[in-house]
């Protein structure tokens, strides 16, 4: 299994992202119980909701600078 | 010196067929077996199926144009290539115009560096693409000319489709661009069948016509509209206390669709900041982009097609991206004064961006969400431990021996054992299914055996030996016992 799948990544994965404490809180008690189909998942979706943050940001950043030229 | 090219060597073009290397100014390598497969006979079709003149001009003007693009290619990747050479000729290449660039090809050894092998994918395209006019240019073109050409055909339209995709609905620029590459797609394709159809001996425009669900562009029209007008009454159901819709469409919102009127024209576009106005456009260029309706309602038509299109797709998941390029694209175009229409106020745009993204967030974490809630914790606790147990019990059994306090008499050891293994969670080992396992019986006869002879002295090496063999033997019986039940 790969490293970025093990327990510590994942959760450490959790904890940078911008998430409800109650969310962490679920995904951090469940990962050591997940199998390898089940934390790649996870690992995808967790990528997709920081891609997200991260396009959220910059598309905010553009609005900004629209109106503030 | 040209590059020698082997015998019966092949490559992949980008649409996947696969083309005859080049030797000696001649095509080589055709399958005719291919063509042959079609039940017809390759020298037959060269000479019988003629093409239609138009069709001849529209491939060799292709032909000429790809020639044209690949040449401009080369030249700029030999200029990229000896840039510094250039440079310290003392000449330059910007600003220089056509003829100039030309002569400084020529100057530096351009057409001598493609003809010595140093560029040897761009020389094989050239060199294709000179032998395919060649072949265009006969009064017979061989029928594997043509399915060449075929395989160029769908290559050319497949970039032009990654573009239309690309270009999205942005704008009414947008619109004119993606349309103008499908009618060449249109062009391009209307072409490939006439080839085909030549090659095979069929109409296949006719076969293609009858499996198209709108044999004309109105039906497509008309059907999008019913889908688009269908959706518009559905969302003006959902609006809320204000007469907004509600969440989902707000999108449209900010492109300036406005759902009363079923349209997207102001007639000036405000920005406001602080409640004072901050910027007013209502020039020349507005109000003629205005009038231009047509682009307009296709613009918006096809932004409510995307929105149907990607709601009904259970959304989200595989669109993000081009969303967040559609929004990132709307405000880019607004900046550069080609669309009119976006948010009244900063904070409603800022707002709006952030509610779509938290959405997005929202329905991944959502998903994430169930499935974790659908792990059971207690359950998989338990069946961890008991896969643990069970992949320490051999283990725990050999460090028995110790553990154990075998008496190294057999009756009283084989009990002992016995209790052990029912300690770990076997509930019977009873005798009769000790004797009936063959197994069993020669593994402790074995160890009595062993006994008698060394009279109760063992080595410790045959004696874990013999219990591991016990040990399996017993699983196994009572594996077999339990399944009998």
């Amino acid at each position: 299994m790969s490293k970025l799948l093990s327990d510590e990544s994942l959760i450490a994965f959790v904890n940078s992202l911008n998430v409800k404490q109650e969310d962490r809180d679920l995904f951090v008690s469940k990962i050591p119980y997940m199998n390898e189909e089940e934390r790649k998942d996870l690992f995808d979706a967790l990528n997709k909701i920081y891609l997200l943050g991260v396009k959220k940001e910059e598309t905010v950043k553009m609005v900004n600078d629209f109106w503030e030229e | 010196m040209n590059k020698e090219i082997k015998d019966n060597d092949t490559e992949k073009s980008e649409g996947g067929a696969e083309e005859p290397a080049v030797e000696k100014g001649k095509y080589q390598g055709f399958d005719r077996g291919i063509l042959e497969d079609f039940g017809r006979d390759a020298e037959e079709m060269e000479k019988a199926n003629k093409l239609e003149p138009a069709t001849r001009k529209d491939c060799l003007s292709l032909i000429s144009e790809q020639s044209a693009e690949a040449r401009v290619g080369f030249k700029e990747k030999f200029f990229k290539d000896h840039i510094q050479e250039i440079k310290d000729g003392g000449d330059y290449l910007d600003n220089g115009g056509s003829a100039y660039t030309e002569r400084m090809f020529k100057k530096y050894g351009g057409e001598e560096a493609l003809m010595s092998g140093k560029y040897p994918a761009e020389y094989q395209e050239l060199t294709k693409l000179k032998l395919l006019q060649e072949g265009f240019n006969k009064d017979n073109i061989a029928p594997e000319f043509k399915m060449l050409m075929v395989n160029r055909l769908y290559t050319e339209m497949k970039k032009n489709k990654e573009e239309i995709e690309k270009i999205g609905d942005y704008g009414i620029e947008g619109i004119k661009k993606k349309r103008e590459l499908e009618t060449e797609n249109e062009k391009l394709f209307s072409l490939s069948q006439n080839l085909s159809s030549n090659v095979l001996g069929r109409d296949i425009k006719k076969e293609t016509e009858a499996e198209n669900p709108y044999p004309n562009a109105d039906d497509k029209k008309r059907e999008l509209e019913k889908l688009v007008d269908s959706e518009y009454n559905k969302a003006r159901a959902r609006e809320d206390d204000d007469g907004k819709p509600v969440t989902g469409w707000d999108i449209l919102a900010e492109y300036g669709y406005s759902y009363k009127k079923k349209g997207l024209i102001r007639p000036e576009l405000v920005f406001y900041k602080d409640k004072k106005v901050l910027k007013s456009f209502k020039s020349d260029l507005l109000s003629e982009k205005i009038k231009d309706s047509e682009g307009y309602n296709e613009w918006i038509v096809n932004s409510l097609k995307g929105e149907i299109e990607k709601k009904h797709k259970d959304d989200f998941e595989k669109d993000w991206l081009d969303k967040n390029e559609k929004i990132k694209n709307n405000i880019r175009s607004n900046i550069e004064g080609k669309i009119e229409g976006i948010a009244k106020s900063p904070e409603k745009a800022i707002g709006g961006v952030e509610g779509y993204y938290d959405k997005v967030i929202e329905s991944v974490l959502n998903e994430e969400r169930e499935k974790a809630r659908r792990i059971d914790v207690s359950k998989r606790k338990k069946a961890e431990v008991q896969e643990k147990e069970k992949a320490t019990i051999p283990s725990k059994l050999l460090k028995g021996s110790r553990k154990l306090d075998l008496t190294g008499g057999f009756n009283k050891d084989i009990n002992i054992l016995r209790s052990f293994i029912e300690d770990e969670g076997f509930e019977t080992l009873d005798s009769d299914v000790l004797n009936k396992n063959q197994d069993l019986v020669r593994y402790t006869k074995n160890y009595e055996n062993y006994y008698k002879q060394k009279d109760g002295k063992y080595s410790r090496n045959i004696w874990e030996g013999f219990l591991m063999g016990l040990f399996n033997a017993i699983i196994k019986e009572l594996a077999s016992a339990s399944k009998k039940k």
